[in-house]
């Protein structure tokens, strides 16, 4: 089977890690710092919390690349690592996730693709809605449009099939275009 | 890529850390003390069991908190290459040449030891324990290059998939 130039070019980078590499490690951390922090504010909501995580993500990264059997699936390992230090801080954080999830249900459907992303100045306004969604809407969707993972990456992030990581970012889709259009605060 | 805040930590901060944390220096300098430390433990335990005479108990219990302190501190930097300051690849190859020496020298000077004491037991355990460490080090050493080398093949092959526009 064919593989895609980024596929290879992910595991170059980590073979390069592995062998121990200072230019292989210091090419990792500047074309996946950035949407590592992204992802990890994104979803923490508070810069300072960010900041540490990503540290801590990256010494984990070190700490483990070593170990990685499969070096083409570098880039879900990472966001792996990042998610998990996360989940665990979020846990502590809030012990009643279950009521994010509750938020859902509340949610009406009057969506209209077609509306919501008529001018490129409500990109802000989007950005904005997506940072209140629950959490797991706001987790697949940032890691779909925003750190621009596909969807069998995803799926090794968050250990889900494909097929429950499509149905689940057509739902995450449908809850934004609700808040976009409903200029109601979710939670 | 759409980018709404940026990073208290900046890519070049993050490439310090990372710099700092892979630094082989460190790692060469744990690897020795570890070495060091079970040199130690092997050497004072051949001396103190080839005493031709009945020691005191407190050189007894000398010889015991010395073998005691050299194990922890090999625990130790083995937490450490192993938690905290991991082995890379090419970290692994140097690791297994270290250990090959370090176990050569073990042999020598037990065996040293053992013949300046006339000791025949002495000789017959240095002889089998350092032979068994220095089969393990040569096994330690032959894995880590057979790893290095597979690595070092997939990164060329990659390489040039990659210059030649994909791998099928």
């Amino acid at each position: 089977m064919p593989v895609d130039s980024e596929t290879i070019e992910q595991e170059l980078l980590a073979i390069r890690c592995q062998l121990g590499e200072v230019a292989g490690f210091e090419e990792l951390v500047a074309r996946w710092h950035d949407p590592l922090w992204q992802y990890i504010r994104r979803m923490a909501d508070q810069n300072d919390l960010a900041d540490e995580l990503i540290q801590e993500t990256w010494l984990r990264v070190l700490r483990g690349i070593p170990n990685l059997r499969e070096p083409a699936r570098l880039v879900p390992w990472m966001f792996g690592i990042a998610r998990n230090l996360l989940m665990d801080r979020l846990r502590q954080k809030y012990r009643q996730e279950a009521l994010l999830e509750n938020a859902l249900d509340d949610l009406k459907s009057t969506a209209d693709e077609e509306h919501v992303y008529e001018r490129r100045d409500e990109l802000a306004n989007v950005l904005d809605k997506l940072e209140k969604l629950p959490r797991p809407q706001c987790e697949l969707l940032t890691l779909y449009y925003l750190n621009e993972l596909s969807i069998e990456q995803i799926g090794q992030v968050l250990e889900i099939p494909n097929g429950t990581v499509k149905s689940r970012l057509f739902h995450a889709r449908r809850v934004l275009k609700d808040s976009l259009l409903t200029k109601e605060p979710l939670r | 890529m759409t980018q709404t805040h940026s990073s208290g930590l900046t890519v070049e901060q993050a490439q310090e850390l990372i710099r700092r944390e892979i630094s082989t220096p460190t790692r060469v300098r744990y690897l020795m003390f570890l070495m060091i430390a079970l040199l130690g433990v092997g050497l004072i335990s051949t001396l103190w069991l080839t005493e031709p005479m009945p020691l005191p108990f407190r050189t007894q219990a000398a010889f015991g908190g010395l073998v005691l302190i050299n194990l922890a501190w090999s625990a130790f930097f083995g937490w450490v290459l192993m938690q905290r300051k991991v082995l890379y690849a090419v970290h692994s190859v140097v690791a297994g040449w270290m250990a090959v020496v370090f176990s050569s020298t073990f042999i020598v000077a037990g065996l040293t030891i053992g013949l300046v004491r006339m000791n025949i037991a002495a000789l017959a355990a240095v002889g089998v324990v350092g032979a068994i460490q220095l089969m393990a080090a040569i096994l330690m050493l032959q894995r880590a290059r057979h790893r290095r080398r597979g690595l070092l093949g997939r990164r060329d092959e990659l390489s040039r998939a990659l210059a030649h526009g994909g791998l099928s």
